[in-house]
């Protein structure tokens, strides 16, 4: 009974996956513009070599065999080889590991994203771990004083956390940070500098880690707290939290033993969301704090109709939330008897 | 049927020479509002439970009955207020006890078993656990072996096979989760069990099953019983002394012979006429019309005066005091002024 429940969660995440890696094809191929022209800012270049750039990365076949709208070819619908067309090279490309060669860089899409995603997961990962754990600690503490000034300070502090615009936070640490406390500007190291060891190039990387973890930390931390605290403030008035008092049970034993594991539950689903879309980046954070990670490389890519890039970057976003997902049903799984029965 | 009276009262007698468990005295209870004056859910009640003694505790619902209970164990939701009183359990006075004190005693001494629709164990660990950490709690100086073998016993005793004991609630019927619960209260050889409605949502014949378990348990183990019921079956089958509650007052206090045989309270005489007895020829049922006061808007005299069928101008003007008839019998009534001791 575990192992198919196992596999059917797995079937489910690779149809899903399937599903996505064929959307993506598409999605960016309905976008107006053409990748050689907006690629290849030069207007004098000819008929001839932009034909060149085209058949170099395989533009110049048709994009699949039935919907003359997509084809740059005019060969009447159905009479094509379906061998011989954009979709088919992608996904048999896409199943050799091959995610393609950026438009913009000449360099494998593979490549350029692995620089990029460690940089992101850096970021994100400490910025989530921080507000994971700060977040939940300021719920439990509200829920404990419910009703009491420290639980009004806490949301108060929350709410306003969650809705601050990223930018804008990001911009005012910036300010403040480099101002006063004389952190770098932007980037992820200090361009042109002999590090005399390891230590030294790991604090300066961490003082440029500093503001922009602080900013995610402090958008991420409201939603955590705000949840953690209206369900364990729900799970505290259950009729099973009252046995637990009866039975002579102190406060800290009831919450560790009684209320925690019931109030995870929802923690873990908005944990594991959350998580998939860290490997999109900040889009933002990234953008205010120069951070080179894959945010910004997703961004450039739009503006450069770079579709190898851009397919790469969204199936391993896809990929990842997806498996998130599943990690969470899983843990679910592990978390509530009642799951596992069914 | 045997006639419950005859059995019941020699029971009564013997209970009477036993030493005072609990000595409930002029205990009031609020609920406090921040807008409105406090609601009396619970006004100068007294009562006494010795050991091997099972009170009955009835009345409508919202008259105080589980206010009362979770006074008791001083486990009242936020808003609600102990104002006046005294909780003596073997001589110790309950209310001045620090929480760390009053921790120890439930469960070890009083434990309660809670209504079976509620959702009163844990969905997310398993019964045995549930059940053994009241024992790991209380009685610290066993073995995790020996923590086994209690849960064993104590399902065992309760009629639910030990292997079942790593199930979790959700794999159990209501019946079988209402006798976990009972297993889970005799965890710790408690002098006391309260029983609010421990049958309430369960259907009929679990309920007679339930009932005739908490029955043999009492007699078996000798404990006492508070059991808080709307159900006056019940009382007649197993109760000692009966409590009747209206409005959060005592309306009359006796032994379960009087209260069904020389019911003096008008209130107590209007709810037995509104329950079918079997040995009799069938009569015409009645119902009280009317409802219970609401505890924040109370009459201004007797609270059962708007209901009473014997009401007269004194009534609606002064609340009547608790007069005694006669050595355990008191009744909250005008009409019994000239009879009391």
């Amino acid at each position: 009974m575990r192992a198919s429940y196992l596999l059917g969660k797995l079937a489910w995440a690779l149809f899903t996956i399937l599903f996505v890696i064929c959307l993506n094809f598409f999605l960016f191929r309905v976008l107006p513009g053409d990748p050689v022209r907006s690629g290849v800012r030069d207007p004098r270049l000819t008929q001839e070599a932009q034909q060149a750039i085209r058949e170099r990365f395989g533009l110049d076949k048709p994009v699949i065999n039935c919907f003359e709208s997509l084809n740059p070819v005019k060969s009447g619908p159905c009479l094509i080889n379906p061998f011989e067309t954009q979709f088919f090279l992608y996904v048999r490309n896409l199943l050799t590991g091959d995610l393609g060669i950026s438009y913009h860089t000449n360099r494998p899409v593979s490549t350029m994203l692995g620089e990029r995603l460690w940089n992101t997961i850096l970021l994100i990962g400490a910025g989530q771990i921080l507000a994971i754990i700060l977040g939940m600690g300021l719920g439990i503490l509200a829920a404990w004083k419910a009703r009491t000034p420290i639980d009004f300070g806490a949301l108060l502090f929350s709410l306003l956390a969650w809705s601050l615009p990223t930018f804008w936070l990001g911009i005012i640490l910036l300010f403040a940070g480099s101002r006063y406390f004389n952190l770098p500007l932007g980037g992820m190291i200090t361009p042109g500098v002999n590090f005399p060891g390891a230590w030294a190039r790991v604090s300066d990387m961490l003082r440029h880690m500093l503001l922009p973890t602080l900013t995610y930390t402090i958008v991420f931390l409201g939603e955590y707290m705000l949840i953690m605290r209206s369900t364990l403030v729900d799970v505290l008035s259950e009729d099973y939290i009252l046995t637990a008092r009866a039975k002579g049970l102190n406060h800290f034993q009831i919450l560790k033993d009684h209320a925690l594991k019931n109030a995870m539950l929802p923690m873990v689903t908005i944990i594991a969301l959350n998580l998939g879309f860290t490997v999109a980046g900040a889009v933002q954070i990234e953008t205010v704090f120069s951070w080179p990670g894959l945010g910004g490389a997703i961004f450039e890519a739009v503006g450069r109709r770079d579709y190898p890039m851009l397919q790469g970057a969204f199936l391993l976003l896809a990929v990842s939330v997806i498996f998130a997902n599943l990690g969470a049903e899983l843990l679910y799984s592990v978390l509530d008897p009642r799951i596992r029965a069914e | 049927m045997s006639d419950p009276s005859v059995s019941s009262h020699t029971h009564a007698a013997s209970v009477n020479d036993r030493p005072v468990l609990l000595d409930v005295r002029n205990l009031s209870i609020d609920y406090v509002n921040k807008d409105a004056s406090p609601a009396q859910a619970v006004r100068e009640l007294d009562f006494t439970l010795r050991a091997g003694e099972v009170l009955g505790l009835v009345g409508e619902s919202g008259c105080g009955k589980s206010t009362l209970m979770l006074g008791l164990m001083r486990l009242l939701p936020p808003a609600g207020r102990i104002v006046d009183g005294a909780v003596y359990f073997q001589g110790r006075d309950l209310l001045a006890l620090s929480e760390a004190e009053m921790e120890d005693v439930r469960w070890k001494n009083i434990s309660i078993i809670f209504q079976g629709a509620m959702n009163a164990l844990n969905p997310v660990r398993t019964i045995g656990d549930q059940i053994g950490e009241a024992i790991r709690l209380h009685m610290p100086r066993q073995d995790s072996a020996a923590v086994d073998a209690r849960i064993r016993r104590l399902l065992d005793l309760v009629g639910i096979a030990g292997n079942r004991k790593d199930q979790y609630p959700h794999q159990y019927s209501g019946g079988m989760r209402q006798r976990a619960m009972i297993a889970m209260a005799l965890a710790c050889d408690p002098q006391i069990v309260i029983a609010d409605e421990p049958t309430t949502a369960l259907d009929v014949m679990i309920q007679a099953q339930i009932l005739e378990l908490m029955g043999n348990l009492q007699k078996e183990l000798g404990l006492s019983i508070i059991f808080v019921t709307h159900d006056l079956g019940v009382v007649a089958e197993l109760c000692d002394s009966v409590l009747v509650m209206y409005g959060g007052v005592t309306a009359e206090y006796a032994d379960v012979d009087t209260i069904y045989n020389a019911p003096r309270h008008p209130y107590t005489q209007e709810l037995l006429r509104a329950f079918p007895d079997i040995t009799r020829p069938a009569g015409k049922l009645t119902s009280i019309p009317g409802y219970p006061p609401r505890l924040d808007d109370l009459p201004p005299g007797c609270r059962f005066a708007p209901r009473c069928p014997q009401v007269f101008g004194r009534c609606r003007q002064e609340m009547p005091p608790i007069y005694r008839l006669d050595d355990k019998h008191v009744a909250s009534c005008f009409l019994l002024e000239g009879e009391s001791v």
